[in-house]
């Protein structure tokens, strides 16, 4: 027998990264209760509250139930969501699909034009479907007498603003498929369209669920589309506005955020059922597919793609356009005189606030996701916090920016809060901004750790390198470029966002894309074009040079790929 | 074994509801090299990973050189790991990978150097610093691991399926290299597989487990020739069952047939099944002298140096398995449907309990 | 450790360069010679009247927060336990008798108060609040449109409800606009509640949409997306400024209006300063840039008004009683939402 003691009730010995891990999920703790689960639940919690901030328990929620313009708003939210979400998983699918299954030419260029509207803020989209669609429209009569603002119009909209997220969802799972499972298909001679339904389709079918329940929770928590566009048709999101902002009824814009929440939450439920289910679809051994020539094919992947192509630079086209002409529809001059804004608090300090903040936002969010989605992923211990933080990152998606905004401004100026120092800060809109995205951001950092080995922790332990070492030696550079695909995610998200940031802004601190509604505010429906192309400009040179400067990057990080396709 | 590198006591792991372990204990002496082998699910991967302080067991201990390692984190444990799927750092050159826990040591980059190529020369393949793992082969990455496992020079080396990934060829290669770096370094080795092949070609000693539960420990010949335990038998290599009742003091019967066996750790009329290895049953001609069970061929395989004879007995109908060399008599096999007499010598019988 | 220190390292300095840019913006502040001001002004019209304050007071350095009367009132409504502004200068006095309700504002005697009708300040003495100037609403009626659909400019308000402007017409929700309030709290001041909500229910059938915003009807009405858009006068001569085909009507019976308000929030960090401002606000020099903007003022200046405001505008004005406005105004908006807000098709 060996002298060692008897097995003794021992608490489990945690090392240094042990304890790294616990602090930081600690951290992020606090994080999340301070950007996030405290100001969303002062905002719901006066939903129970009348306005003089007393507890009335469920009274406001009994008459607001008792209004007849609930029912049909809960069905005008939905009808606008399902039928976007349809629209665009079709069209964003075959985008997808031709980009990563097909051998057109100009994919890059294709590849780039999805992301186009992206860098628009979405009073521009909106000004630009009015001319072309509206009532002067230059293709008015494709509407066969319908009126763009109502339920197309937000359709549209949501279509147009959902779509290159759509796309990126979809590639991103198409381009995860096994190329074996189609040279079997076609050792046995299966039909395109067979292999298609029986291989494609299964492969990607959780890809297609999680971008329809996104773009749905989309749709039905914005209300910037609806509020310029959807004219007298009320949604949801547009009820909050009204109760907030045209009433100040916070109790009743917490009912009805409440009851936006429900659907919301309920389908980020079923996504997260679903996509739980997905283990092991792409095993190690897998060969990424890559597409042969197929030239019927082709061409009629590259006509998809030149039509939707047309259409995208139609609108931003047509958004240049309505900030160069004197006026609209009477007067088609060219002039440059939108571009003076010469209104109070409008100006290039704005657009420098607008840089300053999408920069802080983008690098922070980059780091506060990477580092939250690897803790959810890759540490042994602590599981069940794990999965509380897991969980409490999904729920920003299902939160309406306005309602985050105004949790925040309820938050940073109750009297208590040591936090009042940042109401009007950059800093503060960084944070409100960086959690109304964090859902997506954590969810693509979460996606890239799951294609590393899951055995890359155990090994760097048993060769007694630190957890932070393996981060940035291994992991980092691995994900670079997940990582800075969620870098300018941010940054064009930050450049046009508007919803949280219009109750946060400061003296100083106002935004390019809040001067855009305030131009239009004015009057200036023009400047506020002009203004919104201002930020297409800075948009498209930071989109470039975060081109050059991923490619240098990822020149110098993923040799490794490059050389295991070259051999 | 006085003194015991690694000591296994009474560990059980659970995961919510399921046993994965079941108080398993065991010991592993200096320089051996052990391979846990069972089917897929039977936990052996999971014990692999407690002693590596991947996962926490639930109860019981682990000694390694004498201390209570059991609920050190792996960073605190002396080991080295390679897995099945290489996990080798992708971005990272093969001199990269090796030196990866070398540099954290804190040694001179030419110390470092050194190493890495004394170590890339053990597992064969100098020259290769500079390559990525995407330009090797499966076999070559599975070495770079090896490799990087060894650099720290760690006390024991754990090995998790690591030649389950590559071809049969690479395989046999790669066993006779692993033994051959392992003796030569003589580091304690731990390796998980369920190839019992491997384990019989590459151990010193096999711990068989099933269920969560060790099996029998011992030694490649033992756990053949004298498996404890019925699973044990039917695992490793082929084994006949018989259902028969204990006749004497030296037999057994199977329906009207009595077969010689030891049975004395049996009392008379106990229901066993006896096991017999298909190469330990000779087939003989009906009517020759000594004494045999009639039996008739249903089938015949040719196994390459050998024939493996499907027979059912006579009495009673029970199935056999019997392999002959085929040059043995000079004469050939049987055919299907000949009627013939089956000799079991009786050192080569197994008792097991049948029922309850 | 070479790598990730100087990894780390770096990050940190760029996480505090961040930092640093985020609090150097620091707001809300108090200052000595600075004061914050929430102004609900249309933003050029805050240029305008923001340079004519730093002339008069050129030691004073005001900090314009602006944005809209709902957005401005929401953070008043949230900021009050921890008052961030010193003063409201622009909001409607719908509104900002809310606001006084609930004892968010701190009274003060500006200097020239006499000059003010009793209309234009608030029942208290010294008054929490005092009027600046007004503005009504207005038909914005696109001629060219009209031209093309053969419509006749409206004389009186029934005639919007006439089957001839079925979906020609636009107006402010006024669950959204406080625009649209004003314009229905007018007509129930002007005809009663029964025959306001008779003539609403036929206007009803011929809006085409109703928008979020007080001044989105006239531009709708100015870009030809619908003929007729019930709005502001100062948008619409603004955009007849620009070139837009519009008259500025205003029925008969007259016209509901607003007025917009100064005064002092109660937590205002520098009183000295903001009382400087509120002098400021009833000030000659004041109501002169008022005028030239808006169309009617607390007292009567002598300025040129915009050519493109309709003449009649001011003897139009209906007498408004402001605390009725505020009073009623969610009972009435309720009742409108009951009315109209659910059905929500937009007409063709």
């Amino acid at each position: 027998m060996s002298a060692v003691a008897l097995p003794a009730l021992r608490r489990v010995v945690r090392d240094r990264d042990d304890w790294l891990v616990l602090g930081l999920i600690l951290a992020f703790g606090v994080f999340f209760l301070v950007a996030l689960v405290l100001p969303v639940g002062i905002m719901l919690s006066r939903s129970l509250q009348d306005t003089a901030g007393n507890f009335v328990g469920l009274a406001n929620y009994r008459t607001y139930f008792a209004t007849p313009a609930l029912l049909q708003s809960i069905a005008n939210s939905f009808f606008v969501a399902a039928l976007s979400t349809l629209i665009v998983v079709v069209l964003a699918f075959i985008y997808a699909y031709a980009l990563t299954r097909s051998h057109m030419p100009f994919r890059t260029f294709f590849k780039v034009i999805a992301f186009v509207p992206l860098l628009m803020p979405g009073l521009l989209k909106a000004i630009a479907l009015v001319y072309w669609f509206g009532n002067q429209g230059v293709l008015k009569s494709a509407l066969f007498g319908a009126s763009i603002y109502g339920p197309i119009g937000i359709v549209s909209a949501s279509v147009l603003w959902t779509f290159p997220h759509a796309v990126m969802i979809l590639s991103t799972a198409l381009l995860m498929s096994d190329a074996r499972l189609y040279e079997s298909a076609e050792a046995l001679k299966t039909s395109r369209l067979r292999t298609f339904r029986l291989v494609t389709l299964p492969a990607v079918r959780y890809g297609l669920i999680s971008t329809a329940i996104f773009v749905f929770i989309q749709v039905l928590t914005d209300f910037g589309i609806p509020k310029v566009i959807g004219g007298g048709y009320n949604v949801l999101a547009t009820d909050i506005y009204k109760e907030v902002v045209g009433q100040q009824n916070f109790a009743m814009g917490a009912v009805v955020s409440v009851v936006l929440l429900i659907p919301a939450v309920a389908a980020f439920i079923i996504d997260r059922i679903v996509t739980g289910r997905q283990v092991a679809q792409l095993s190690a051994r897998a060969v990424p597919y890559a597409p042969k020539p197929s030239p019927a094919f082709d061409r009629a992947m590259l006509i998809y793609c030149s039509v939707i192509t047309v259409l995208t630079l139609a609108v931003i086209g047509m958004a240049q356009f309505a900030a160069v002409v004197k006026f609209w529809p009477y007067n088609l001059q060219f002039t440059l005189a939108h571009y003076s804004f010469d209104v109070e608090g409008v100006g290039w300090d704005n657009f420098g606030n607008s840089l300053i903040l999408a920069f802080s936002v983008a690098t922070l969010g980059c780091v506060l996701s990477f580092v939250s989605a690897y803790l959810v992923e890759k540490p042994r211990h602590d599981q069940k916090a794990r999965q509380v933080l897991h969980m409490v990152a999904l729920i920003p998606m299902a939160i309406p920016g306005l309602v985050l905004g105004l949790g925040y401004l309820l938050f940073v100026n109750s009297p208590s809060n040591p936090l009042g120092f940042l109401y009007g800060t950059l800093a503060l809109l960084a944070l409100s901004t960086v959690s109304h995205y964090y859902t997506v951001i954590h969810l693509t950092a979460i996606t890239a750790l799951k294609q590393m080995d899951r055995e890359f922790e155990s090994v760097a332990a048993s060769l007694k390198v630190s957890l932070v070492k393996s981060f940035f030696r291994v992991t980092v550079p691995v994900c670079a470029p997940a990582i800075l695909d969620i870098w300018i995610y941010l940054f064009l998200n930050s450049m046009t966002t508007v919803s949280a940031a219009i109750f946060l802004y400061g003296i100083h601190t106002k935004l390019a894309s809040i001067a855009v509604i305030h131009l239009d505010e004015a009057g200036r429906l023009a400047s506020a074009a002009a203004m919104g192309m201002l930020i297409v400009y800075a948009c498209v040179v930071v989109r470039l040079v975060h081109v050059f400067v991923s490619s240098r990057v990822l020149l110098r990080t993923q040799r490794w790929r490059a050389t295991a396709s070259a051999s | 074994m006085d003194q015991p590198y690694i000591e296994v006591r009474g560990v059980s792991k659970r995961f919510g509801t399921f046993s994965a372990l079941k108080e398993v204990s065991f010991r592993i002496a200096r320089g051996e090299f052990v391979c846990f082998l069972g089917p897929s699910g039977c936990g052996k991967t999971t014990l692999l990973r407690c002693i590596a302080g991947l996962e926490l067991q639930s109860e019981g201990s682990i000694i390694q050189g004498g201390v209570d390692i059991s609920w050190l984190p792996p960073s605190q444990r002396d080991f080295g790991i390679v897995f099945q799927s290489y996990a080798l750092f992708p971005n990272l050159s093969v001199a990269e990978n090796v030196g990866f826990g070398l540099v954290n040591a804190g040694e001179k980059a030419a110390a470092i150097r050194a190493r890495v190529t004394e170590l890339l020369e053990l597992v064969g393949l100098g020259g290769q610093e500079d390559k990525y793992p995407a330009q090797l082969s499966g076999g070559q990455q599975q070495r770079v691991a090896l490799a990087r496992a060894l650099a720290p020079s760690p006390g024991l080396l754990l090995l998790d399926e690591p030649l389950s990934a590559l071809d049969a060829k690479v395989r046999a290669r790669l066993r006779r290299e692993i033994r051959e770096v392992q003796t030569r370094l003589g580091v304690t080795t731990i390796m998980v597989t369920h190839d019992q092949e491997e384990a019989q070609t590459m151990a010193d000693r096999i711990v068989v487990m099933n269920e969560g539960r060790v099996e029998q420990v011992g030694t490649p010949a033992q756990v053949y020739d004298e498996p404890s335990t019925p699973f044990v038998a039917d695992f490793i290599g082929v084994m006949n069952f018989l259902e028969a009742r204990v006749d004497g003091p030296d037999s057994v019967r199977v329906g009207a047939n009595a077969i010689a066996a030891d049975t004395r750790a049996w009392t008379r009329g106990a229901q066993v099944n006896c096991a017999v290895r298909p190469e330990d049953i000779s087939v003989i001609e009906r009517g020759s002298p000594g004494e045999g069970l009639p039996a008739t061929v249903t089938e015949a395989e040719s196994l390459g140096a050998f024939v493996r004879l499907y027979l059912r007995l006579d009495d009673g109908g029970a199935e056999l398995r019997a392999d002959v060399q085929k040059t043995a008599a000079g004469r050939p096999h049987p055919p299907a449907g000949q009627a013939v007499a089956v000799h079991i010598p009786p050192g080569r019988v197994r008792l097991y309990p049948r029922g309850g | 450790m070479n790598l990730p220190q100087l990894q780390s390292g770096r990050t940190l300095r760029f996480a505090r360069a961040v930092l640093l840019a985020g609090f150097a913006a620091l707001s809300f502040a108090a200052k000595a010679g600075e004061i914050t001001v929430y102004a609900a002004v249309e933003a050029d019209n805050l240029k305008f009247f923001g340079d004519a304050f730093t002339k008069a007071h050129p030691g004073i350095k005001v900090n314009w927060v602006r944005d809209s009367t709902g957005i401005i009132h929401a953070r008043l409504l949230a900021e009050k336990d921890n008052p961030r502004a010193d003063a409201i200068f622009g909001m409607s006095v719908t509104n900002t008798i809310a606001l006084e309700g609930m004892g968010l504002l701190q009274p003060y005697e500006p200097k020239g108060l006499d000059k003010i009708g009793a209309l234009y300040r608030s029942k208290t003495n010294p008054p929490n609040w005092t009027g600046l100037y007004g503005w009504g609403s207005v038909v914005c009626f696109n001629t060219i449109e009209a031209k093309k659909s053969n419509l006749q400019k409206p004389v009186v308000w029934a005639d919007l409800g006439e089957p001839a402007y079925k979906g020609k017409i636009t107006m402010p929700n006024p669950a959204s606009s406080g625009t649209g309030y004003l314009m229905v709290s007018g007509w129930i001041q002007m005809f009663g509640e029964e025959k306001a909500w008779a003539f609403m229910d036929k206007l009803h059938q011929n809006i085409a949409a109703y928008s979020h915003s007080g001044s989105k009807p006239c531009e709708q009405a100015a870009a030809g997306e619908y003929v007729v858009g019930l709005s502001l006068p100062l948008r619409g001569a603004r955009l007849k400024e620009q070139g837009a085909p519009l008259d500025l009507v205003i029925p008969k019976e007259g016209t509901g209006w607003e007025m917009q308000v100064a005064g002092i929030l109660k937590g205002a960090k520098n009183i000295a300063d903001a009382r400087t401002f509120m002098d400021w606000t009833v000030s000659q020099s004041a109501m002169e840039a008022y005028g030239r903007r808006a169309e009617v003022t607390a007292y009567a200046v002598n300025v040129p008004r915009s050519e493109h405001l309709p003449a009649d505008l001011v003897p139009k004005m209906i007498k408004n009683d402001f605390d009725w406005a505020a009073k009623n105004q969610s009972r009435v908006i309720a009742e409108w939402r009951k009315r109209y807000d659910a059905k929500t098709e937009p007409k063709k």
